[in-house]
């Protein structure tokens, strides 16, 4: 079905999506039009239109290191696996004699050292690839942030902004339902059962709102339809579960190998560094290097305080472990503020408790610049204690379940979700243990502002 | 030197989510020479430690009608409000709405007027500590 600016509806305020005026076929992007870039580098005086007019050829120019990244790693792959191979034909199919060390080693000895350099080498390169494709260089969701929906009459193309690079296409006949991703991508689901990415990432309202506008166009149905309100988090996949009791089982957002697992990576790449400066210093020449070990004593006290960290998280790790599994869930998820809400705890036994409370909290979480890093800073503004039960006695064959309704004040700030500052609502489980330590378990949820959604179209 | 000098004047201070921002502005001294136009923008911004978040909920550049009065020129608004972000004052974050006017002859800047205005009624916080 063609589509012409006229017939489509206008983005709503705060949405960054916009419809590019004037086009045919209809052109939705995220990228801001020419006049907006020169209005936000106008301070730059006569730079700023240099800038705006190189922007579309710089992008094309930078567009190019990402295949570059990826041509590095897959060639070094194809070179190492390449030599290895040929070192292993020569050695064990043509009798060629192999050294390590200085000494001819036999085949099984050949065998192990040349597959187990052949694996490593296969998951540096591996990993490098991966790294590039989805992480540190070039995560999608960064390069897909500003794009362009051409919307033809038999296909639907989606560009990276300023590149011809495709994100996803379709045509539109094809498509038997429209979604939204925890990222805030469209997604068309074709009647193939394939899934056709339409968009980059979006804020929920922005996605919601799109989605809408094309599915009410094509008169397909939107799946998983929510409301969407500017600026406040929609509900990420798989944080609401079908429960038991409730309606919905809420995810637990602290996990403490988490913590654990971060602690460890810390103390490998920083103690694996200093480690071997130590060998050098003690163990590489006959006499001890007091002076390179002198040099290296705050590393390795800094070393020996985050080995007391990893020691400290194991043990909380350990002990949250033990005690027995928390389940909070709740009738309806999200919350809205000015709300009544019916929920329902379950903890696994078996465990003596002197007071097990449940907390809404919320907390003001604020991105700030500190010199030339960038820190976090966080507050908690509100608590509110929902449940508080004594001398809790629970068995290991006979979970805690108990109901309990709480009431959301009407006056409190909903969940925020702006790029720089955040506010973030959690219900916390504490349980004050006679023979364990206390324990925390946050589950977070969202509140969304009392008033209900207006229609999005 | 410019002698124009814009006036906005809102309805009421505060507002709840989905309503209309209603009010007038007028643009005393209008230069008559060249015709005005008003670019309204109704935003928020967050203030605070954090870096500053914006959002702009609307935008419209109008050409400014001749006022009754010879002496001066404007229009009235009727802007549709979101449902969020609301106004809020945190201990680290800060929400505030407001309405900027700017009145521009062609491409030149002549003046420019900024009114606060409160979007629901969140209630007041402060640190909570263990």
């Amino acid at each position: 079905m063609p589509f012409d600016a006229r017939s489509f509806p206008d983005p709503p305020g705060q949405c960054t999506v916009r419809v590019e005026p004037d086009q045919d076929p209809l052109v939705v992007t995220t990228m801001p039009s020419r006049r907006a870039l020169l209005e936000q580098l106008r301070p730059l005086g006569p730079l700023g239109p240099v800038m705006v007019n190189a922007g579309p050829t710089l992008a094309r120019g930078c567009s190019c290191f990402v295949i570059l990244f990826q041509a590095w790693g897959w060639m070094l792959l194809l070179f190492g696996v390449g030599l290895i191979g040929f070192k292993a034909v020569q050695a064990l199919i043509i009798n060629q004699p192999f050294e390590l060390n200085g000494k001819p080693a036999d085949k099984v000895m050949t065998a192990l050292f040349l597959g187990g350099f052949l694996t490593v080498w296969v998951i540096v390169c591996g990993v490098w690839i991966w790294i590039v494709r989805n992480m540190a260089f070039f995560p999608r969701d960064k390069l897909d942030l500003h794009w362009r929906l051409v919307l033809g009459a038999d296909n639907w193309i989606c560009y990276r902004a300023g590149l011809n690079q495709r994100i996803g296409h379709c045509a539109p006949s094809s498509i038997d339902h429209l979604s939204c991703t925890n990222t805030g991508r469209v997604v068309a689901h074709l009647t193939t059962r394939r899934e056709v990415t339409l968009t980059g990432p979006l804020p929920p309202l922005d996605s919601a709102w799109l989605c809408n506008a094309l599915a009410v166009r094509l008169g397909r149905e939107v799946k998983n339809r929510a409301a969407a309100y500017p600026f406040v988090p929609a509900l990420a996949v798989g944080q609401n579960v079908p429960a038991t009791v409730l309606a919905w089982r809420l995810k637990q957002g602290d996990g403490p190998w988490r913590a654990v697992l971060m602690t460890a990576g810390i103390n490998l790449f920083w103690n694996g560094i200093v480690g071997v400066f130590i060998g050098v210093a003690f163990f590489a020449e006959p006499k001890i290097n007091w002076w390179l070990a002198l040099w290296m004593s705050p590393f390795i006290l800094v070393g020996l305080i985050l080995i007391a960290a990893l020691i400290g998280t194991v043990w909380t790790a350990i002990i949250q472990s033990r005690i027995g599994r928390t389940s909070l869930e709740l009738a309806v998820h999200p919350l809205c503020a000015g709300g009544h809400f019916p929920a329902h705890i379950s903890q696994a036994g078996p465990l003596s408790l002197r007071e097990l409370s449940i907390r809404l909290v919320c907390d003001e979480v604020a991105q700030y610049i500190d010199g030339t890093t960038t820190s976090t800073a966080s507050s908690r503004v509100r608590e509110l204690t929902l449940l508080t039960l004594l001398d809790v006695q629970i068995q290991r064959s006979l979970p805690l379940e108990t109901s309990f309704n709480f009431d959301v004040p009407s006056d409190v700030m909903h969940s925020f979700d702006a790029p720089h500052n955040k506010i973030q609502w959690k219900l916390i489980v504490r349980g004050v243990s006679e023979s364990w330590p206390d324990y925390q378990r946050e589950f977070p949820v969202i509140i969304h502002p009392a008033i209900p959604t207006r229609e999005l179209m | 030197m410019n002698t124009e000098s814009i006036t906005i004047e809102l309805d009421r201070d505060v507002y709840e989510a989905g309503e209309f921002l209603t009010g007038r502005y007028w643009v005393d001294s209008p230069c008559a020479s060249s015709e005005l136009h008003a670019d309204i923008h109704v935003s928020w911004q967050s203030m605070g430690k954090g870096k500053t978040d914006r959002g702009v909920q609307h935008r419209e550049l109008r050409t400014v009608p001749d006022g009754e009065i010879t002496d001066s020129a404007g229009g009235e608004f009727s802007i549709l409000l979101p449902a969020s972000p609301l106004t809020y004052n945190g201990v680290l974050i800060k929400v505030a709405w407001c309405i900027e006017i700017r009145v521009l002859a062609g491409r030149i800047l002549l003046c420019e007027t900024t009114i606060p205005f409160q979007l629901g009624h969140v209630g007041p916080v402060a640190e909570v500590t263990e």
